[in-house]
Parts: C-alpha cells; structure tokens; sequence
C-alpha cells in the first residue's frame, strides 16, 4: 500500500471521528474539538500525502530541477507586482504549470511556492492552507487540458480560483476565530475578503488572458525539447 | 584513460550532427586544452565523457566512448562521476545547497557514503583548493571565483580521475578566472588529475597545457602540441582566437622573417624575438583621434551612495564627446557599471549633476532619456521576450513614441545591418548566441542613441563574435556617436578604444588617450606592450600597444 | 527587496534545536486552539513575550504584531455583526436582513471577538519565533529527520537556494527593459500587468535554462534514481535536547489532559460566565505555562554546559 493512500485513510478517519464526536455530548472528547485546529491537521496531512505522491513519481534531476526552479520564479514574480494590491501572479504560473507538466508538478510547484515566498514574507498557520491552495490550483488545472479547453476557459478558471482560494485560507480564519460555525458566519466571514479575492481574481484574469496561452507554449516548448514529464510511479 | 572511436551524435530534432567521426586519445595525466568556434562540438564531445549525453540529452549516437575502461553508453552517468568529474559555465547553476560543507557533501551523499567518510573528504577538497575559509559563509555571499572553486571542490570530492571543465572562466571577472585556472593547473600538475578544458581566451592558458585541440564543425581539426597547432595556418582560417604574440609571429613569418619557433608567452617572446626587434624601425604611430567631438554627455562632482550608505561614486567629472569610443575599466566593484547607469538614468546622482544632451538626467525618465542613450547588458537573454525578432525591435521603438511608418522602416533597415533578415519572423530565444547578441543590439540601436553603453558585452565570448560585434561597435562610432565600453578585456580597449577612463574605490584614477594609460602600466597592458618593453633598450617604442603595430616596425 | 526573515543574531533561541521550537510553536497553536477561556489565551500570549525579547527580535516582532491587529479588528467586527447570540444587546437594527435575521450587537460577541484575538495574537507571536529564528536549511534538515519525503526536501531547499539568484536576475531584466524604454507606472491594472511581460518572460525563460544546468549538475554530481542516499549534516540531538523534547511532549500531553479535565473551558454564549478560576486551577494554569516556557528556556541550561 501506497504510503498517500495511508495518509488519506488518516485523512478520512479524522474528518468522520470529528463529525461523530459532537453526536455524542458525554463524551470528554467533545472539550478537544476546536475545528481549526481540525481542519489545520487536516490540511497538513494532505500535503505530506501530496508529497509521498511526489516521491512515488518517477521523478529525477531533471524534474526537481524544473519544479524547484518554477517554484522559485513564482515566488519572486511576488515581488514586481507587490505595488499593486491583491494581484497574486502565481496562481497564473501554477495553473500553467499544471496545464502543462500535469497534477503532481502542479502540486508541488503551488506548494513550494507558499512555503518559499514565506521565508521572506513569514511563516504563520497560513502557510499550510496556502500550500494546499496553490497545490489545489496546479492539480485542477490539469483538467482544463483533459477536456481541451481554450484561453476563454482558463481565464474562467483563473476567475474561479481567485475566489475558490479566497475561501480556502478564510476556513482557518472562519473556524478558529468565529463563532457559531453556521451556514450563515461562514458566508459572512468569506464576504468579508470579497474585495481583496476580486482583485486577486480579476489579476488571474488578466494575467491568464493576456499571457496566459504565451507561458504555456514557453513551457510546451521546453516539455518538448527536454521530454520531461512526471508520470506517477508503480506503487511502491 | 579516454579512448573515444568514430564518435557520431546528432540531438533529437536536430538538422545536423553536432559531432562527426571523432576519434580521440587522453592518457592519463594530460592537460588537453579544447577550443574553437561556437557550434564546433566542444560542450557536446564533453558531455559524452561522463554519459549526460547520451543518457540526459536524448539523440543519435554512434561509434564508441570509453572513460577509464567504461563504456559511457552502459554507465550510467551516476556510475561515471565517481571517474569523471564535471564543471561547467555558470557556477551559479552547479550550487545546490545554501551552505558549502553541505554543497561538497552533496555527491557523495548521492553515492551513499558514509558520514566520517564524507567529513574526511569536505576537509580534504577544502584543503586542496585552499578555500578552508569559505566553509562557514552562505554561498550567495561569495564571489563568482570563489562559487567555481566550491563547484571544483564537490566534483573533488568524489574523487575524479579525470576532470571536464566546460568553459568554467566565462562568467567571471579576470581575478576570479586567474585563479581557477591557476587551481587547475596545480590539481593536474600536483595530483596527476587528467584535465580537459575547454577555453577561448588562449593567453591564460595555452603555456600550461600538454595539447591543444580544435574542434571545427563536430571534428577534430587540429590536434597536438600547442606550438605545432598554433604554427597551424589552418587555425586562422577556422576562426580560433590566437593570443596577438602568436598573431604577432605569425605576422612575421608571412612578412618573410623567418621564425621556427613559437612563443607561448611573453617571457619566451622576449628571448626569442629579440633579434628581430634589436634591428627594428623607428616608425611614428598612427595617433588615436584628437578628442574634438562635441560634448554629449557631462558629469559634474558626481557622488552616489547606495541605500545601504555604501558610496560607490566619489566625485566624478568628465565629459563624453561625439564620435569617441571610450572603454571603463577597473577592478570588481570600483564602480563602473555604477558610473554608467547614472549616463541612461537607471540611477539618479546623489549629489552633483549629469547631464545627457542638455537633459539633466534627474528631470527626466529613462524613458526619455532611452533616445539618447542605449544600453545593452552583458547577457542578451535578459533582453529578448517577444515572439519575432521583429516584435523584438519594435518594442524598443514603440517604447520610445515612434509611430507606425518610421518603426517598419527603421527595423526594415536595421535588420539589413544586422544580418537578421532571413530571422525576421522567428522566436528569438530560440537563435544562436550569436544572433542573439546581434538581436539584442539592434534593439537597442533602432532607437539611434547618440551614446551607445555596452556591459561587459564580449565576457564569456568566442573569438570570431567578438570581432564581429566589435566591428559593429567601430561602424557606430565611426557614424559620429559616441560608445561606452564597460570591460574587462585589456586586448580589446587595444585594439577598438580611444580612451580610457580607469576606475579604482569609486574615483577616476585615470582619464585619457588609450596609450598614455595602457603602456607600461602593470595590470592593464596588453601582452605586445609587455613584450615590446623589453625592447625599449634598442629605441622600440615602449607605447605600442597591439600587434599590428609592432609588426609595422618590424617588417 | 525580497530577503530572508532569518537573521542569524546568534541568541539562545537562534541556535536551540530546530524540533525544540517547533515542538513549542505547535504546542502553542494546540493550547490556543483548544482553550477558550480568555485568561489561558492572554497568559499563552504573554508567555510568548520571553522568548521573543531572550532572541532579540522586538522589532521584526513588533512590525508583525501591527499587521496582526488589523486582523483582530477584523475578528473582532465580524463577530461582533454575525452573533446574534448573547443575551446582552448593545445595539439592534430596526430592521429584518432575509436569511441573515436580525443585526444584533451584543456584549458576549464583543468579548468573544476579544479573546479570539488573543488567540490570533498568541499563535502568530508564535510562528514569528519560527519565522525570524530557524533558518530555512535547518527547517529542511528537520523534515529529513521527521522522515518526509526527501525529494519533496530536495525541491524546496533547491527553490528557496535560488530565490537570491532569481531576485538578481529580476533586477537584471528589469534594469534591460527600462533602459529600452518600458515604463512600468503607466496606465490602468491592465496596462500595467501587461507591461511587466517583458521582464516576466526573460525571467522565467532564463530561470528554465538554469534548471537544465541544475540538473545536468546534479547528475553529474551522481545524483541518481534507485540506491538510497546518506545525509552528511543531521539535527544532533544532545542530551537536553532529548530532555527539553520529552519535556514538550509532556507538555502537550498535560495540557491535553487539562483541557479533557475541563479546565480551560468558558462559556461566551448564551451569557457570559463570571470568571471565577479556584486555587488549583490557578496552580495548574501556571504549571503549564512553565512547562511550555521551559521548552525553549531550557537552551540556555544548555549554553552553560556547552562551556565546559
């Protein structure tokens, strides 16, 4: 058995342990149970499966090379544009990336991204939810070329991935900070980054719509010349 | 032992063969020396020593390469470093790990060797390149000798018996490039490691090698020892850049002096030539133009400071004029590409003024000053992002407010020029180093700026690129503008410059006519001007500078 | 410009063991996290403060510590305006929003908007520890030793070795194509993003390149699939670092085993609970501040016996 999918057993048997553990209020547990904290285990665990995934796939020099160096290159596309609020270009680069180099390059090249850029920004709770975003954002986007979509799609998708990522680093906010944990606070609590998640947005477009086909040919042309490519391994 | 037979290899995707038919012999111990022009084959024959090619680098391969009984093709590249130890260009790219002790360790880590095992090899490759006292500093820290040195040590480390060098001076300065030559030569000499390098810049090299070899269109076009090979006339022909002592007796013997042997230095030139030069003329020297032009370009008590309080310019005036092609040198970190920044206004004075055709540079943009001042940087990748090279000049001029009519004619014309014509609608990253520094130039050119900057352009450059790209330089001049050559190459402010301005902690040192600042002076001669003052005694002229001077008074 | 966080002041708290800290941070996000009484967060929070002032990071502290309030603000509104709960209103709207009821202000959403913060403030005190004191090689090494995947390692200690080198390059680019005239400042969002793609392009065409040279050395260097690979530098564990970690776990396991007592516990909702803490829960609380300051002070027991 694959160590991922040990994780992902893990995974699965926390999130139903605590959704059981409320069902039954004389249970000392129930003292334990902050949902933060939950979702923060969670998200970690996630990630390490991710990485075992990685560590799977028959990856060499060649592709650690590529995923570090796309990581780095996002991480310092931060800096150019930190003169203009919100607009995040890595999401464009990930998305391209995994367009390109396929779910597991475009994983780790969204996680790298947030760990690396927090060294310089800080480190804090976020870094994990980031992690898991931006790696989110590279996986997904491998289906835009499973289904043949063209550059109206992806800046749909980039649109989509502007709020979607808005949402996923509000849940930690959301679940530690906000109480009661209801339909209701949740949507509340995800409009208040409405603003900041439409710039981010509204970059991706822009960055997707005007670029966006450019990087992916830059990167075509290098998959091309250099035969590189992640193919997930036999199970090890 | 490297015995490499009938060797035939063409890249995936590629029209021609990057190598044809080599056949070459390394016994153990030699110092071969590898050059000739770009797309020669020289990196492609060195990666098929230690397997990348034909393991990282897919293709064609045929006929046979054996590194110490090995076949590369069997071997996996990992197999083959423990044999073969490889270094190349950039030792930027070869640093994996933030720390030194951690970088050397790397490969054997790779290999699984123990850890005693590997802290007795980190004191060792430290101990041998005598760099114990970079261990502790962050590698971003260091300079680009001091990176090559720590990539030499973790290739150490693994205990090579033979060591392929690719070209590892071209991204450092000329200290920093001393030294790991110099580094070289003792492991080859001290340790009896078999050493191949791959070099342009003969001079530094070429007295300390057993042969030399040239490479030329994928085959082996000269082989043997460097006086044979470079008393070759065949040489001149391919385009190899022959250090100007050689150029120099080479002059002669076909002036019809007759000389039967060659020097390789200037300590051989000295005894060897001394008869020819004891009956030479006392020819007058064609005289650099007088500085006339009018002024285009005028620093006064110009003072930068960095934002970390360091101050890198202290008190500088001097005055650019038309038509005057100036060349600044000086140590790392004296400051040059500092001065030179302030002329397009990448950097604002602190205190003083300069002022660029009657615009101070403080009121004014980049942008508006970009019609006036051109600048192309060292590396020409750092210019080109369109998709055609015609998009690539265009932007330059778009950029600067030309309309529609004016652009196509003005890149119409400069891609004539340039040679460029039949690349006008092709990707220009993907074009050789070449035209890709002839694109790079001609963006910047399509703009006419009456100062033309160039940094550090022939760095890391072949011999037959640098004379074209110097020829272009003389062409701009000559047109009545006026070039600023940042540089450290003392053999080209020779041969192309007017004027010298020498830079040392931020001052001018010095700041005139190429001859007065060249002759005689320690560092900054070139190798005819060293050869030539042990001539003064017999009434030679102690202030000639290049070659084709000297072989004026000679024949 | 884009620099580590890290400096090396070579404070106590610098050179503790990298689990040692982590061990600490993660043990303050765990008790921030699961106690809600307001004094456990505010204690948490304060028993940060030694360790920030024993590694010399006020400064960078501080700077954080101000972005962080703009977030409690934050916290603070939003609960304020979602919880409707509490039985003392401060202030209710005349009027009815579908779905969302009726806007209620009350006292028990202010305080518990309150203490949230204190939780927000405890733990990024915390992670500003990890931030400003492990340096990122030292990070990588750990997760070796925790057994991570190496490659995953490899690739983030490879991309952060390179962010210097890229930020260089950035500068480089970026000086090429102002000189050719780009003006970066001109125009709309638009605009602006599209006039950075003559930087953006070189930038990662070149960085490319330097991966194919990356890995042409990194195999020449024998790096390879299949064997296994040794690891020359190693997180040496002394013996007070073996203690101060067991201590740390106890630590967690204590707290823990509080809270499933029930310290710790406070009710915000439906009104707010006197806070009445008795002897042995004060005794209790302060054990495990103790205890978790003693995670990171013990290093300097360490300094002593390291002069011997």
């Amino acid at each position: 058995m694959r160590k991922s999918h040990i994780l992902l057993a893990l995974i699965l048997g926390i999130g139903t342990a605590c959704f059981a553990i409320p069902m039954f209020p004389a249970c000392p547990l129930n003292a334990l149970m902050n949902w933060g904290l939950v979702a923060t285990t969670l998200v970690i665990l996630a990630i390490i499966a991710f990485f075992f995934e990685f560590e799977a796939a028959a990856v060499g020099s060649k592709e650690i090379a590529l995923v570090a160096m796309l990581g780095a290159v996002s991480a310092v596309l931060r800096v150019p544009f930190a003169a203009i609020p919100g607009v995040q270009p890595c999401t464009y680069l990930i998305i391209c990336t995994g367009y390109v180099f396929g779910p597991v390059a475009g994983f780790m090249v969204g996680a790298i991204t947030a760990l690396v850029s927090n060294f310089f920004l800080g480190q804090g709770p976020w870094t994990p939810y980031q992690m898991l975003a931006w790696g989110l954002v590279g996986v997904t986007a491998t289906y835009l070329r499973r289904f043949n979509m063209n550059t109206k799609w992806l800046v749909i998708f980039g649109i989509a991935w502007g709020y979607v990522f808005g949402w996923i680093m509000n849940i930690f906010f959301w679940a530690s900070f906000v109480y009661p944990l209801t339909l209701r606070t949740f949507i509340v609590a995800q409009l208040s980054s409405v603003w900041f998640d439409s710039f981010h947005a509204v970059g991706n477009a822009i960055f997707l719509g005007v670029f966006g086909t450019r990087t992916i040919s830059i990167l075509e042309r290098f998959k091309k010349r250099f035969n590189w490519e992640l193919l997930p391994g036999p199970d090890a | 032992m490297i015995r490499i037979e009938n060797l035939t290899f063409r890249y995936t995707g590629a029209e021609k063969p990057a190598l044809r038919d080599v056949n070459l012999e390394v016994g153990d111990g030699e110092f071969v020396l590898i050059t000739g022009p770009s797309g020669g084959g020289k990196s492609s024959l060195c990666r098929c020593l230690n397997g990348l090619i034909p393991h990282f680098y897919g293709g064609k391969i045929g006929g046979r390469v054996e590194v110490q009984g090995l076949n590369v093709m069997r071997h996996s590249t990992k197999e083959l470093a423990t044999r073969v130890g490889m270094i190349f260009q950039d030792p930027e790219n070869q640093l994996v790990a933030m720390d030194v002790e951690r970088q050397i360790a790397f490969g054997l880590e790779n290999i699984a060797s123990p850890r005693d095992l590997i802290a007795r090899r980190i004191e060792e490759s430290l101990d041998t390149l005598g760099i114990a006292d970079l261990r502790r500093r962050p590698v971003q820290e260091l300079s680009g000798g001091e990176k090559q040195k720590i990539v030499i040590a973790s290739v150490l480390a693994l205990h090579p018996d033979i060591l392929v060098l690719d070209e590892p001076t071209s991204e450092l300065d000329p200290k920093g490039a001393e030294e790991v030559l110099g580094t070289i030569e003792r492991l080859n000499d001290e340790l009896g490691i078999t050493v191949i390098l791959i070099e342009h810049r003969l001079d530094r090299v070429v007295h300390l090698v057993d042969r030399l070899v040239i490479l030329h269109e994928g085959r082996v076009a000269v082989d043997g020892t460097p006086r044979q090979v470079l008393a070759d006339e065949k040489i001149t022909r391919i385009g190899v850049g022959i250090p100007p002592i050689i150029r120099l007796v080479q002059g002669m013997r076909s002036g019809g002096i007759n000389m039967d042997k060659t020097p390789l230095t200037v300590k051989e030139g000295r005894s060897m030539l001394e008869s020819v030069f004891q009956n030479a003329k006392r020819a007058t020297l064609r005289e650099t133009k007088t500085l006339n032009g009018n002024p285009i370009m005028n620093m006064d008590r110009l003072w930068y400071a960095y934002a970390n309080g360091v101050t890198a310019l202290k008190n500088i005036s001097l005055t650019i004029r038309e038509g005057e092609f100036v060349a600044v040198m000086g140590r790392n970190a004296s400051g040059k590409t500092t001065l030179v920044k302030h002329i397009n206004g990448l950097l604002k004075p602190t205190k003083g003024t300069v002022n660029v055709a009657g615009i101070d540079t403080r009121e004014a943009t980049i942008a508006e000053l970009a019609r006036e001042v051109g600048f192309v940087f060292q590396n020409p990748n750092d210019h080109l992002f369109a998709d055609t090279v015609e998009e690539e000049i265009a932007f330059t001029l778009k950029n600067l407010g030309f309309k529609g009519a004016e652009i196509a004619l003005r890149i119409d014309e400069i891609l004539e020029r340039f040679n460029l014509v039949p690349h006008r609608h092709q990707y220009p990253r993907a074009l050789s180093g070449g035209e890709k520094q002839r694109v790079a130039l001609a963006s910047v050119i399509a703009a006419r700026p009456r100062i033309l900057i160039l940094d550090e352009p022939t760095r890391g450059m072949e011999y037959k690129l640098k004379n074209e790209l110097m020829g272009f330089l003389d062409e701009y001049r000559n047109q009545g503008n006026a070039v600023v050559l940042v540089t450290h190459d003392v053999e080209t402010v020779a041969e192309h410059a007017d004027r010298v301005i020498l830079l040392s902690e931020g001052k001018v040192v010095v700041d005139n006519i190429k001859r007065e600042v060249l002759s005689k002076a320690l560092l900054f001669s070139p190798q005819i001007n060293r050869l030539v003052q042990a001539f003064e005694k017999y009434g030679v002229r102690g202030d000639i500078l290049t070659a084709d001077e000297a072989l004026e008074i000679v024949t | 410009m884009l620099a580590f966080r890290y400096r090396d002041k070579g404070t106590v708290i610098h050179k503790l063991n990298p689990f040692c800290k982590l061990l600490w941070v993660v043990s303050v996000l765990v008790f921030a996290l699961i106690f809600d009484h307001p004094v456990y967060l505010l204690l948490l929070f304060l028993s940060t403060m030694p360790v920030i002032i024993a590694a010399t990071v006020r400064n960078e502290w501080l700077s954080v510590m101000k972005l962080t309030l703009y977030l409690c603000i934050a916290i603070v509104i939003i609960n304020m305006m979602l919880s409707y709960h509490g039985s003392h209103v401060l202030l209710e709207a005349p009027f009815r929003i579908p779905v969302m009821g009726t806007p209620t202000v009350t006292l028990e959403a202010m305080v518990f908007g309150l203490a949230m913060s204190l939780r927000l403030l405890a733990i990024i005190s915390a992670f500003a520890v990890l931030t400003f004191t492990i340096h990122p090689d030292d990070l990588m090494l750990s997760m070796i030793k925790m057994k991570l995947p190496y490659k995953s390692v490899l690739v983030t200690s490879l991309s952060t070795r390179f962010i210097p080198t890229l930020v260089d390059d950035l500068e480089c680019i970026s000086d090429v194509q102002r000189s050719r005239g780009l003006e970066l400042d001109k125009g709309k969002l638009p605009q602006r993003i599209k006039s950075r793609m003559s930087i953006m392009i070189p930038l990662l065409c070149n960085a490319l390149d330097r991966a194919v040279q990356v890995s042409e050395a990194m195999e020449s260097l024998a790096f390879g699939s299949g064997t296994k690979r040794t690891f020359y530098k190693e997180i040496r564990m002394s013996r007070v670092d073996v203690v101060t970690l067991t201590l740390g776990f106890f630590t967690i396991g204590f707290g823990i085993f509080m809270c499933l007592s029930g310290f710790g516990d406070y009710q915000y909702y439906p009104t707010l609970e006197v806070i009445s803490m008795g002897g042995l829960e004060w005794s209790v609380l302060s054990l495990l501040i103790c205890l978790l300051l003693s995670v990171v002070m013990l290093a300097f027991v360490k300094r002593s016996s390291d002069l011997d």
